[in-house]
């Protein structure tokens, strides 16, 4: 299988979006590192999963906004399968405020998991890559990073702040076989838009959202899964320092 | 095989980006129409995909004549039976100052890459509309978003085909037709290539932060991508390809 021999993390991987590519580069022969940060049972179902269809999965706990549990989790995986080939940091939160009325913590909250986080697991996976020659880092970005969100604007700096961090990390390493690229997701079928909403209000959010999409639907996770995977075989060997946008037409660049 | 009996029309097939489309294409199954200004060129390609115990067939065609590109589609509906898959490849370039440059020199270049991919894409509308189904993808470049001296008709046909591209994939979204650009940065095919001295290539390879150019295969890569369903709900955009260069 073409990844076969592959050592991926995919953090935030118990559910949604993560859960999706954790499944996909399981299937096509990666050992995965499912890692979770408040919800373990969630996170064994999907090793399990992958286990079930014949893939090797382990499960592996870190709030990636804080450096020694980041450390820690990646001692655990390069201990039991050796360095980590492929990083998909997809770890994120997306609460809602007016940024009027945004309480600092909150900001500082989000910038720390969603940006901050994704730099520390990059950091402490990219030097093994280097002595292999060898590396993937997909960086999960979205489309508010490119176009701003009304009251998430703490996601969409920190989204936006990805890009910025993908293209630098990009130049950095683009000698050493390695590509670092960004997916860039719009309203996807997961838990994160329906945030706490009751299921008639998230029903009514997602009919709304889904008639301003070209497509005429919201994205499911599998399809942001399935541009990981390009991103992550050999296909994209050439392809470094991007963005690439899953969103039915919703943003196109 | 990801393609299995999907019919694709491939222009500019013939040679370099359109070569490696075509035979990669056809590695997944794919049938393909090959259409080049240059009759002995598809030929050649379509025999290799012929040796590969693939399927194919050569039209001498020129995507700026809208009779030629009619019956490209005719022959290709005949032959193929179906076509799931467009890809605009025919293009290409010359070097000349805009100040020195001849109104037939910008309606040339602007026609074979512009122009062209309007016609081409038009005319496979029709099938891909009545059944819900298709992809087009096109070849726009670098140029398109950097602009390059002494290539101002080929930078403005190119960031044409993007914005062709972005219309036209809002127009075909409700027809779950799929519309997407690859914008090659330098890419090593064999024309291009032969353009330089070693001297010369060197010098504009240095500041690929890869510090190498594409190959042929890397852009039919992309290609394939954006023609298959892994890419259902991608529709509207520009994947660039190009070792860094450009970071958009």
């Amino acid at each position: 299988m073409e990844l076969s021999g592959k050592v991926a993390l995919v953090t935030g991987a118990s559910r949604g979006i993560g859960r999706a590519v954790a499944e996909l580069l399981g299937s096509r022969g990666a050992k995965v590192a499912v890692n979770y940060e408040r919800r373990p049972e969630n996170a064994a179902e999907v090793a399990r999963g992958i286990e079930q269809r014949g893939g090797e999965a382990m499960v592996v706990q870190a709030d990636v906004s804080q450096a020694s549990q980041v450390e820690s989790m990646i001692a655990q995986v390069t201990t039991r399968w050796g360095p980590v080939d492929i990083l998909v940091n997809n770890a994120g939160i997306y609460p809602h405020s007016l940024f009027i009325e945004m309480p600092e913590e909150e900001w500082d909250r989000v910038l720390a998991v969603n940006l901050k986080g994704t730099f520390l697991c990059s950091k402490a996976v990219v030097s093994p890559m280097k002595e292999k020659k060898w590396g993937r880092i997909i960086n999960m970005t979205a489309s508010s990073g490119l176009r701003g969100s009304a009251t998430a604007s703490h996601y969409a700096a920190s989204k936006g702040g990805m890009i910025g961090l993908t293209k630098s990390m990009a130049v950095e390493v683009a000698l050493f076989g390695i590509t670092v690229n960004a997916v860039a997701p719009t309203t996807t079928d997961t838990d994160m838009p329906r945030g706490d909403l009751s299921e008639e209000e998230s029903r009514k959010k997602l009919e709304r959202q889904s008639r301003e999409i070209p497509m005429g639907r919201i994205g499911r996770p599998e399809e942001v899964a399935d541009a990981v995977l390009f991103l992550v075989r050999e296909s994209g060997n050439y392809i470094t320092g991007q963005v690439v946008c899953v969103n039915g037409g919703s943003l196109m660049r | 095989m990801e393609l299995k009996d999907q019919g694709a029309i491939v222009t500019g097939g013939g040679g370099g980006i359109g070569r490696a489309t075509v035979l990669r294409l056809a590695r997944e199954g794919a049938v393909i129409a090959i259409a080049d200004l240059s009759a002995e060129n598809a030929r050649t390609v379509a025999e290799e995909v012929r040796a590969g115990g693939g399927k194919a067939i050569a039209l001498p065609v020129d995507v700026t004549r809208s009779s030629d590109v009619a019956r490209m589609v005719e022959e290709t509906t005949k032959s193929l039976g179906r076509i799931d898959i467009l890809v605009n490849v025919a293009g290409g370039s010359l070097q000349k100052a805009v100040a020195e440059m001849s109104e037939e020199e910008w309606d040339f270049i602007v026609d074979v890459n512009l122009k062209g991919t309007f016609l081409c894409s038009k005319a496979v509308l029709p099938t891909m509309m009545g059944r819900r189904s298709g992809a087009i993808v096109n070849i726009s470049s670098i140029y398109g978003f950097t602009g390059n001296a002494t290539r101002a008709h080929y930078s403005a046909a190119k960031a044409g085909v993007v914005g062709f591209t972005k219309a036209l994939a809002q127009e075909m979204a409700p027809y779950h037709v799929r519309v997407n650009a690859v914008a090659p940065g330098r890419i090593a095919t064999p024309r291009v290539r032969g353009l330089y001295t070693d001297e010369e290539w060197k010098k504009r390879i240095d500041p690929i932060p890869m510090k190498r150019a594409g190959e042929p295969d890397e852009i039919a890569e992309a290609v394939f991508f954006l023609a298959s369903p892994a890419s259902i709900y991608i529709t509207g955009q520009t994947l660039h390809v190009n070792g860094g260069s450009l970071l958009y």
